[in-house]
Formats: structure tokens, sequence, C-alpha cells
């Protein structure tokens, strides 16, 4: 489905963002890619977008390779980006605009209700919480049927609460439209709640440091063995990640220190 | 699930904008510039000041008055109008062209832009002195020195909106394969909307401004020959008056704007709601 061979991103600056990374996602499969900051993850995402261009290696997705923005993959940014000129339901129907109008009602209608914001068609992003502007962005993206759903932290600007909410919601939605989710996070807990696979990725250059496969079915009960499990292992995972990088950091302050004298 | 169901009801209550019955805004405005035309008038009836320098309401109301009923005003009034809005209209055509290449190209903002900052650089009035030798001391020149004053304010504002369209909200007309054309037609333009209306509205400021220098320059009609006139007479009554017209044709023209655009801003998150409330930009 999502196929990535040798994928390498250095930014202009020198700064090397991927090296040779190569994944194979299947379809319908809920992946998560968990790490530190400046690992990757989001540059990843990006590049399977079409957003950016890599330095080397391929994008595959349903065997065409991805230079520009792919009408088969959908994105859902941390931020809603809702355009706030534009009613909850245009905006849903922002990227289906070629359809005819009354298919693209019917998919609104539809969206609505299973984001449970039926009769919010009219309102006006200002007027929306943060929870429902992001399960409109949410809606916004699933419409367009995506095969391939990309999720850049999508929970994270929210409470607690409100993403506990959306995570089942969002399991609700997958199971109405079976695409392929992409997401990035820094929570393992988020990984471990809604994911098949998880990788861990490790900063400088970026690169997969772990994969971990979660094998309980669905709904998952956070308090359940397994869980605490598969979220230990993604944690130890992560710290594993962590240390390298952080002895590196000491030798090179070290090193720093040692010319200033 | 009882659980979830009342955070998402809680979850669901919107903000709502807070409706509370009070004295119209306009009327409030209104209190301040009456009180203090009730206690000059006052003042002078009683004789504790003069007002011969400065005549009370009643004064310039009857000057008004006159000037009405001679016919006189309405000659001057549609005169300034005229060169304003012909001004204005040249300016900001002219200002939101080359704003809005200036924004959308990056080689035209590299060629253009730094010429276009060097001439605002120059007062506007002097330009006077050139103007006149070009076009003569009749209606081209005024119109074009008004046309330059409201050209700068616009151009700025409108290549400034474009270039601080929000990135990210762009990038999901990207995700969403939109065209060039698409791209403009369905993010830009309502994005800068807002801007722009601010920008013209400083325009329009500044084509107040200008038109009575271009009167200055030599008019036999408008209300900057109203106050020159005044001057030479000794008639300080007619030049409050002229100014009195200033107030109102100024406040009436940028509030028939505001009016205008406000079908297409009510999506604005904003402190104040209602755009017609917010100061005037100069």
């Amino acid at each position: 489905m999502l196929s990535i061979r040798d994928l390498s991103k250095t930014y202009i600056n020198g700064t090397q963002a991927l090296a040779n990374l190569t994944l194979e996602i299947g379809a319908g499969e809920i992946f998560a890619i968990v790490g530190g900051s400046g690992c990757g993850k989001s540059t990843l995402l990006r590049l399977i977008a079409g957003l950016d261009l890599p330095t080397a290696g391929k994008i595959v997705v349903d065997g065409e390779a991805v230079i520009a923005p792919h009408p088969a993959v959908g994105m859902i940014f941390q931020e809603p980006r809702l355009l706030p000129w534009l009613s909850v339901e245009k905006n849903i129907a922002f990227g289906i605009d070629q359809l005819p109008r009354d298919e693209q009602e019917r998919r609104v209608a539809q969206a609505l209700s299973l984001i449970g914001l039926e009769g919010y068609g009219k309102r006006l992003p200002k007027e929306l919480s943060g929870g429902q502007a992001q399960r409109v962005a949410i809606a916004r993206a699933l419409v367009a049927k995506p095969k391939v759903l990309l999720l850049d932290e999508p929970f994270s600007a929210l409470d607690p609460v409100t993403r506990h909410a959306l995570h089942d919601q969002m399991i609700d939605l997958w199971k109405a439209y079976k695409p392929t989710l992409v997401m990035v996070t820094h929570d393992a807990d988020e990984a471990v709640a809604l994911a098949d696979r998880v990788i861990i990725m490790a900063p400088k250059p970026g690169r997969i440091a772990d994969e971990i496969l979660i094998v309980s079915g669905r709904p998952r009960d956070k308090l359940d063995d397994s869980f605490a499990s598969g979220r230990r292992r993604v944690l130890s995972a992560l710290d594993q990640t962590m240390k390298p990088g952080e002895s590196r950091l000491n030798a090179k302050i070290a090193a720093g220190a040692g010319s200033w004298w | 699930m009882s659980l979830v169901q009342t955070l998402q009801a809680a979850d669901q209550s919107p903000i709502r904008a807070r409706r509370i019955a009070r004295v119209p805004a306009w009327l409030i405005g209104l209190l301040l510039p009456l009180a203090l035309a009730l206690l000059h008038e006052t003042a002078v009836r009683q004789g504790w000041i003069s007002g011969r320098l400065l005549p009370p309401p009643s004064r310039i109301m009857a000057t008004l008055w006159a000037l009405a009923v001679g016919g006189e005003l309405w000659l001057h009034m549609g005169a300034t109008l005229l060169r304003v809005a012909a001004g204005f209209a040249a300016g900001a055509v002219a200002g939101l062209i080359m704003g809005a290449l200036s924004g959308v190209s990056t080689l035209a903002r590299q060629l253009a832009d730094p010429l276009l900052q060097a001439m605002r650089a120059i007062p506007s009035i002097a330009w006077v002195p050139l103007f006149i030798l070009w076009f003569g001391i009749f209606e081209t020149s005024k119109v074009v020195l008004i046309a330059v004053g409201v050209f700068f304010p616009v151009y700025l504002g409108v290549a400034g909106a474009i270039l601080s369209v929000d990135r990210k909200i762009l990038e999901v007309g990207r995700v969403f394969r939109l065209g060039r054309l698409a791209l403009v037609r369905r993010i830009l333009l309502p994005a800068v909307l807002p801007s722009t209306i601010i920008a013209l509205r400083s325009g329009l400021g500044l084509g107040w401004m200008f038109v009575v220098a271009a009167e200055f320059m030599g008019a036999s009609e408008g209300l900057g020959y109203l106050l020159i006139d005044g001057q030479q007479l000794g008639r300080p009554d007619q030049i409050l008056a002229a100014l009195v017209i200033f107030a109102s044709l100024g406040k009436l023209t940028d509030a028939l704007l505001v009016m205008a655009s406000k079908p297409f801003l009510h999506w604005q998150d904003t402190s104040i709601a209602s755009a017609a409330q917010t100061p005037a930009e100069l």
C-alpha cells in the first residue's frame, strides 16, 4: 500500500533529518511513529504527504510514486487549520469541491454525524472548541476518502480528556472507512492505544531504531496488562534512543569545554 | 460510556457573543462633542469668552445654513467629493495591483519594492510643484496628488497582507491539490480581505488629507477653497463650517466602506466583532 525505500532528507542547512529509511505499511493498517523531538518523524510525514521532496529514495502509494500531494493521501495536522471564513460544512467539503453537490452534501452529513457534530454545519470555526475544531479537521480529511491518512500529532494540543474521547472516535472512524493510518506522536500511550505497529525513531540522523508489534485487539483497555506491557516496551525503546544521543551530546559539550580552556 | 457522553456534551457548548442590553454605541460617541458644544455655547452667551476667533456652535450652524441655502455648500462639497472619489479610485486600483504583484511574485517585489519604498519617503506634498508643471493647476494635478497619497498605504497593506498569509493554511490547499488559481480564489483572497479593507480605509483617510493640500494649491471651488477663503476674509466661522463638513464626510465615507465590507468579514474572530466600532486608522 505504502512503501518507503531508502528515503533520505537533508535540509539545505546540512541537517540530516532522515537517512536511508525503509518501511512497508499494509492497507488498512494503523501505524504509529514515535520519537523524541528532532528525530525526523514530522519530516517523514511531510515527505509522504508530498509537501516536501526527499533528497534520495522513493515513496510509493498504491503503485504510484509520490512527487507532489497525492489524491490517495490525506493529512491531519497538529492544529485544525480550518479556514476561518468557511462554515463547518464548507470546511468539511473543502477537498471534495469537484464532486456533484448532492454527493458533497451526503458525505458532509455523514461525516458530521460520525464526529458527533450534527447541527453544527452552519457554524463558523470561531464558535468551536479546540476538540470540536480538530474533529472537523478529521472529517475534512476523511470525506475525501483517502487510502492513506497521515496524522501529525493530531491530538497533542488537546486536554487529556478530550484526547481520550477522540482516540475512541478515531477508531470508530477508521472502522467506517478502513484507510491506512500513519500517525506521528510523542505519546507512548497514544501509540499503544491506537496502533497495530509502532516504530521508534532515533535522531541524528533520523532513522528507525526499533519496531514493536501491538497484538491486542480492539477496543483496548488502558488498564489491561497487555496494554501496560506494550506501553513499557515502547517507553524502554524510546529510552534507548535517547541515551546514545545524550552521551554524544555530553561528549560534545566536554570536547567543547576542553577547547575552551 | 455515559462519562464520554457527558464530556462530549460539555465539549459542545460553543462560545457565544455576550449580548447585553445597552445604549447604542453611536449615541455614546455623540455625548462628548455635544457636551463640549453646549459648554462653548453657554460660555459665549454668558460673555465668559468673546467667541470672535472661536465662534460658538450656533454661529457655525448659521454659516453652514447660509452656505447650504445659497447652494454654495453643495458646489464645494461636490467638487471635493469628486476629487477624492477619482483620486481614491485611481490610487486604490494602482495600489491593489502593485501590492498584489509585489506580494505574490518575489521577482516583482525585488524589482519594484525598493523604488516604491524610496518614493514613499518623499513627502507627497513635495510632488505639488512638479505636478503643477506637468498637469497644470486644474483637476488633473489635484486628482494625481490624491491618488499618490492613497496609493502607498494600499500598496503596503496589500503586499504585507499577502506576505503574512499563514503558511499552514496554504498547506491545507496544497494537500487538497488546489491549482494556482484555486489557491488564490479559495484561500489567498479571503485571507487577505480584512487587511486589504484596513489598507483601503487608511488610503481613504489619506485621500481626504491630500484633497485639502490639492485645493490649497489653487482652486476656485471645494472645501479647501472655503478654508482659504475664510482665512482671507477673516471668517473663522466659515473655516470651522468647512472643518465640520470634512469631519462628517470623512466619517461617512469611512463608515460606508466598513459597511460595504462587513458581509465579507463576519467570520473574523476579533475582540471587537463589529468593524464599525474600531477606531479610525489615522
